[in-house]
């Protein structure tokens, strides 16, 4: 722990309240990659151009290349700058590290003159968009699994030489020979070794580069959407939180405040599981249907999915029955008990659950969603009954940031529902802010 | 079309799927789905539907496994579809985001076949969803709060001074009331409250401006009123904007318009009818009023 982390850590004991320092921001990185002269750096420009926002930054992996010793300079003709072995990739990752982690970082300022780092380097502080550009950002899997989403750039490859040709021979002032000598030896056998098979590895492909307008404003529109979500519902599409107005905020202060009556605790709680509950509603499937109304027009409507039951996880999971009973009139509704403390002695002690359960829609019931622990145990056991993993929302009052990513990095299919992102845990696993006990407050059970 | 999407998924995995499709779904043996996919999928795919991949604006590769490119596509079309044309023009109407689920009880409030009891059951889930995003439009005050672990909750107070009020019309004798919720007349202190009017239709607007109208000579400011509906059919959201700009209007949907009897179309018939049960006389579902145009 650094001395910094020690300070806030000892000032958060004298406030009274002890918690493990918060888990770091994570950034949504994007990586894009395609061939030399494909329009990545056209594509990135226009983004970050566009953006006008300081919360986001470029990190070209050109900047990582390795300094050319003086025996490599002589014949520097023949360096293949295409392979992945000219970038120096352990100081890519450790930068990407830093940023991932919330710190500042130089980024190395390379010349391509002399083939060497100069200067102090570009110091790029940390973000919650970064972009990561360069030909073979998508080769290196350790690279790729910092990225929340991968963009190839993918240009014909005479239209790619040709660019080359006019940006090395008028540009940069070489001769015609010399560039296609280059590509033929180097720059083309490197495309298809290593560029082109990375590109399996791309969510997005984006053709024709710089040109594509519309891809380029489906980029910076879905940025902007992360800009304005929380950190996580960016890093996690299946996480959706609910639009926070003051009522639901002045909601949650009732329900959070230890002085807070059972009956205003209940009556709020009430409130706002019953958004939860229509929330998550909100995601089911549906049938076309056309209706006419009593004044003889068409409505162009739709049915709701039938196949639809709750689980609640016994105890505080059945504070949210009434709701789901409220909206959903004669659904059925499964139980399951998990007991026990810490990380691994989670017990299913009971378990009772439609028979067809398999073929069901499920909304999973639980206000609180903690360390996850028991929601993994829970989902478990709906997966081994058959439930389809896509088919499963789980709804929640609360999440803390730790049950989100536990739950979202084993089940990326399944949705959670939830009214607000908590702080953290402390070392005991209870959420912080936190309501305290659910059940026990709910229930009016505290002693 | 404004975007043009390929979804672009390898040879092999696609004839598997279909080889899988064919023959378990649809129960076709497997020299036939082969035969058919060598003399007319294959040569097809490649004369006409590769071709088009040039076109193409945005390449999905793996298809529906794919959930980054899916989570793109989707949250492009809500910006897209984001707001009802009306309210890029009237920054003070807000529709409350439509979700499938909002969509099915629409569905089944409009048709006529619905009973009373489901048109109540629906209508009542709706309006409370309405009424929800309508105070969820209330001013605030901060406040701090200690949690049952100790932890400080930055959160907010309640605007307090609240009522609400809801319009009566007499059917046959189109008249306008006006009463207050739970009280036998308009609060003696409504000036300084916020209200929240209540009407689930807002048709032509007529009644709606005349409570608007009452409410202001009571000393209500404009912009302390969030007028509620359920469905607003867009002469009556001019009319109402129009006239009071600092109001508020929260509504779950935006009708086509209105018919030559000024009946909202699709609409759902007369609201007050189909909920009260009371289709012969509704004269009892006038409690308690206060006669404003007689």
């Amino acid at each position: 722990m650094d001395s910094e982390t020690l300070s806030t850590f000892s000032n958060s004991i004298k406030n009274g309240s002890i918690s493990a320092p918060d888990p770091p921001k994570q950034p949504f990185v994007i990586g894009v990659a395609g061939g030399t002269a494909s329009g990545k750096t056209t594509v990135c420009n226009m983004i970050i151009s566009q953006l006008h926002d300081q919360r986001v930054v470029l990190v070209n992996q050109d900047s990582f290349y390795h300094s050319l010793g003086d025996d490599t300079l002589a014949e520097v003709y023949d360096y293949n700058f295409d392979h992945p072995d000219a970038f120096n990739t352990e100081l890519l990752l450790s930068c990407m590290a830093m940023l991932k982690n919330g710190r500042a970082v130089n980024i190395p300022n390379y010349d391509f003159k002399t083939h060497k780092r100069i200067g102090p380097g570009c110091k790029v502080n940390p973000s919650d968009i970064i972009i990561l550009e360069g030909i073979l950002v998508l080769h290196d899997s350790r690279v790729r699994d910092l990225m929340n989403m991968k963009i190839f750039v993918d240009t014909d490859s005479d239209l790619r030489l040709a660019r080359r040709i006019q940006r090395d021979t008028v540009e940069r002032g070489r001769n015609i020979q010399n560039v296609l000598d280059q590509y033929a030896r180097s720059v083309k056998p490197s495309f298809e070794e290593f560029i082109l098979p990375s590109k399996k590895y791309a969510d997005v492909i984006i053709p024709r580069g710089g040109d594509n307008d519309v891809a380029i404003d489906l980029i910076i529109q879905h940025i902007r959407a992360k800009l304005g979500q929380h950190h996580l519902c960016s890093i996690y599409p299946n996480v959706s939180v609910i639009h926070s107005t003051f009522q639901m905020r002045g909601m949650h202060t009732l329900v959070r405040d230890v002085k807070t009556t059972k009956h205003d605790f209940v009556f709020y709680a009430d409130r706002l599981i019953r958004l939860v509950v229509e929330h998550g509603l909100g995601h089911l499937p549906f049938t076309e249907k056309q209706i006419t109304t009593p004044t003889g027009s068409v409505y162009p409507g739709v049915v709701f999915c039938k196949r639809l039951c709750g689980v609640s996880v016994i105890r505080s999971g059945e504070s949210m029955e009434n709701a789901l009973r409220a909206c959903c009139k004669g659904i059925k509704i499964g139980k399951i008990l998990i007991h026990g403390e810490g990380n691994n002695g989670r017990q299913l002690i009971y378990e009772k659950l439609p028979a067809d359960i398999s073929s069901r829609h499920v909304l999973l019931l639980d206000p609180v969603l903690a360390s996850g622990n028991s929601a993994v145990k829970a989902i478990n056991l709906l997966l081994s009954k058959g439930v389809v993993e896509s088919n499963i929302i789980f709804l929640n009052l609360i999440a803390a940031p730790q049950g989100i990513h536990m739950v979202c990095k084993k089940f990326p299919k399944l949705k959670i529902v939830t009214s607000e992102i908590d702080v953290t845990l402390d070392e005991d696993l209870r959420v912080i802010p936190g309501m305290g006990e659910f059940g026990d407050r709910y229930f009016g059970t505290n002693n | 079309m404004n975007m043009k999407l390929f979804v672009d998924t390898d040879a092999d995995v696609r004839l598997a799927r279909r080889i899988r499709r064919d023959t378990v779904e649809k129960g076709r043996d497997i020299s036939t789905v082969l035969d058919q996919y060598s003399k007319f999928v294959k040569p097809a795919f490649d004369d006409f539907i590769l071709p088009t991949k040039k076109y193409a604006d945005i390449i999905i590769p793996r298809g529906g496994d794919n959930h980054v490119a899916i989570d793109l596509i989707v949250q492009h079309i809500c910006t897209k579809l984001g707001q009802h044309d009306m309210c890029k023009i009237y920054p003070n109407l807000y529709v409350i985001q439509s979700t499938f689920q909002i969509r099915g009880m629409h569905t089944l409030i409009r048709d006529s076949l619905t009973t009373k009891h489901d048109f109540v059951f629906y209508a009542d889930r709706l309006i409370r969803l309405v009424v929800e995003h309508g105070l969820g439009h209330l001013p605030f005050t901060e406040k701090q709060v200690i949690t049952p672990t100790g932890s400080v909750y930055t959160g907010v107070d309640f605007c307090k001074r609240l009522c609400g009020v809801s319009i009566i019309r007499s059917g046959e004798k189109k008249v306008t009331m006006v009463s207050s919720l739970s009280m036998k007349k308009l609060p003696q202190d409504i000036s300084d409250r916020h209200v929240l009017l209540l009407d689930p239709i807002l048709g032509t607007g007529n009644s709606a401006v005349q409570a608007i109208l009452l409410l202001i000579s009571k000393g209500v400011p404009e912009s302390n009123i969030i007028f509620l509906n359920l469905i607003s059919a867009p002469q009556g959201v001019h009319v109402v904007c129009k006239r009071f700009p600092r109001i508020k209007i929260v509504t779950s949907e935006i009708e086509t318009g209105l018919n030559e009897d000024f009946r909202v179309v699709p609409g759902m018939g007369e609201f007050g009818d189909r909920y009260f049960g009371t289709d012969d006389d509704d004269e009892e579902l006038v409690v308690a009023h206060t006669p404003l145009r007689s």
